[in-house]
């Protein structure tokens, strides 16, 4: 079995630097496609759980993350 | 009485069809390297196997895995009592803060809503306090009327319902057994769940991509159904079985999807779109929350009526007993699901990509797709998607808008300083 950890390959980075405070709040204002999203991530910055992955047969958002 | 399959014969049976998990998988290995699997978040409930529509791309009824046949129509109530039982106990053992159960089907509604209701209240008054609940079911919106919905409602029971977009490409494919349409009863349906008394427990829309439909029609068409969220499916298909493509396409999904993406993002008041929101997020740095992109563990098991833990019903369109995996709640705990090799696969990461994945600078986004997608006979599914340029375009395509609008953005800021 492969190892992950061990594969070093170029993907492409993040576009949001979460460290970058004002710009990260900056996008999450509104409502815009990218404004949910940023606020999302930030959410899931704090989820215990970590994010989890959906059935995909049912529709319904899951906003806790 | 319910016939048990041995759990030898189902794993032996895996182990011949897919190398990847069931032989290569080496689970002691991960355990050594510290990993842990992540707890069942999602338990899927067939409570009825029958459905009252013939659609043409069902994976249940058309596709390799016929087991649905062997099984009983109806769940019995010791079947969904042991699942209710087990989640439970399965949630204090994990201390889970929430759990979902999704009654699904065939048709969940041809269980009668009564039932279900009793289903529902049993299930609340099992689980822990402080467990949030959360119970939805995914209708072909048939059979909601008002009094169905009432009920529903009383229960809280969220409803997803299926939708192919406008009425002429819906009817093409989800028939009745009569050979008609049923986009007139899923439109009046779906008025139900509109009313202001209603939206509390309407879920949203799934629908299939068609690439040789009009995207910005069915997009339209879905939006004027104002669901609280939508979620495009890619047509279930294997390297064995590979999507359609019409004459003279080779991306026909991510084109398809493509338009309907920069019409979305382009509105202000924009509905969530599942697909577009999770690829969003992943490149923002996050994690996806549905099977069909990112690297985010699935938590989600499947209890079929005759007791059969099992993994997600799409990989019925792989071969026959795909989903296996040998176990029954009527005899075992959820968490021996956690050892299965199938759904621990789906646990792993980039531990699970092929060669070929880890390669490419996207995987942290795409994750190879749906795992069902990456089947290949023999190999299994440690594959690329049969989606992948399709994947590719797509998540390049989004990828470029979302940049652009970010650097406009600091423009924006650096200008007002
Ligand atoms: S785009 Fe293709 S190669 Fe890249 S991760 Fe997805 S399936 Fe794999």
């Amino acid at each position: 079995m492969e190892n992950a950890s061990t594969t070093d390959n170029p993907t492409w980075p993040p576009l949001l630097d979460v460290t970058r405070r004002p710009m990260v709040e900056l996008l999450a204002n509104g409502d815009t496609a990218l404004a949910r999203c940023t606020n999302r991530l930030i959410r899931s910055l704090d989820d215990p759980d970590g994010v989890i992955s959906a059935f995909q047969n049912y529709a319904f958002q899951n906003l806790a993350s | 009485m319910i016939d048990r399959v041995s759990t030898e014969v189902v794993r032996a049976a895996q182990r011949e069809a897919a190398a990847w998990p069931y032989r290569e998988l080496d689970l002691a290995r991960l355990r050594a390297d510290g990993w842990h699997p992540t707890p069942i978040h999602d338990l899927i409930l067939k409570v009825h196997q029958r459905c009252n529509l013939a659609c043409d791309y069902c994976f249940v009824y058309t596709q390799a895995d016929q087991t649905w046949r062997d099984r009983p129509a109806v769940m019995p109530d010791e079947v969904w009592r042991a699942a209710v039982a087990s989640l439970g106990r399965h949630v204090r053992r994990h201390r889970l803060s929430g759990v979902r159960v999704i009654l699904h089907g065939g048709e969940p509604l041809l269980y009668g809503v009564s039932r279900l209701g009793l289903l529902a209240s049993e299930l609340r008054a099992e689980m822990p306090a402080g467990c949030k609940v959360h119970i939805g079911l995914q209708t072909n919106g048939v059979l909601l009327n008002e009094k169905v919905i009432g009920s529903l409602r009383q229960h809280r029971i969220m409803v997803g319902v299926s939708v192919d977009g406008v009425e002429a490409d819906h009817d093409r494919h989800r028939v009745g057994p009569n050979g008609r349409g049923s986009f007139a009863a899923v439109r009046d349906a779906i008025d139900l769940l509109r009313r202001p008394e209603n939206r509390s427990i309407y879920g949203g829309l799934l629908c299939t991509v068609a690439p040789e439909t009009d995207p910005i029609a069915c997009y339209e068409q879905l939006r004027a159904f104002e669901p609280p969220m939508i979620d495009f499916l890619l047509p279930h298909a294997n390297w064995e079985r590979p999507p359609r493509r019409p004459a003279g396409t080779t991306t026909p999904y991510a084109d398809w999807l493509v338009r309907v993406f920069d019409r979305w993002y382009d509105e202000s008041d924009a509905i969530s779109v599942r697909l577009f929101e999770d690829i969003i997020t992943l490149l923002l740095g996050g994690g996806g929350q549905s099977e069909q992109v990112g690297l985010s563990p699935s938590a989600m098991v499947v209890v079929e009526s005759d007791g059969a833990i099992e993994q997600v019903d799409s990989l019925k369109s792989a071969y026959d007993g795909a989903c296996a995996t040998g176990l029954n709640i009527l005899h075992d705990d959820l968490d021996a699901a956690l050892e299965d090799h199938g759904i621990v696969a789906r646990q792993i990461g980039r531990a699970a990509l092929s060669a070929h994945c880890l390669q490419c600078p996207v995987h942290q986004v795409c994750g190879a797709g749906h795992y069902v997608h990456r089947y290949r006979p023999g190999s299994g599914f440690r594959n690329p998607s049969v989606y992948c340029e399709d994947m590719r375009i797509l998540i390049g395509h989004i990828r470029d808008r979302v940049a652009a609008e970010i650097r406009q953005r600091e423009t924006e800021v650096v200008e007002a300083r």
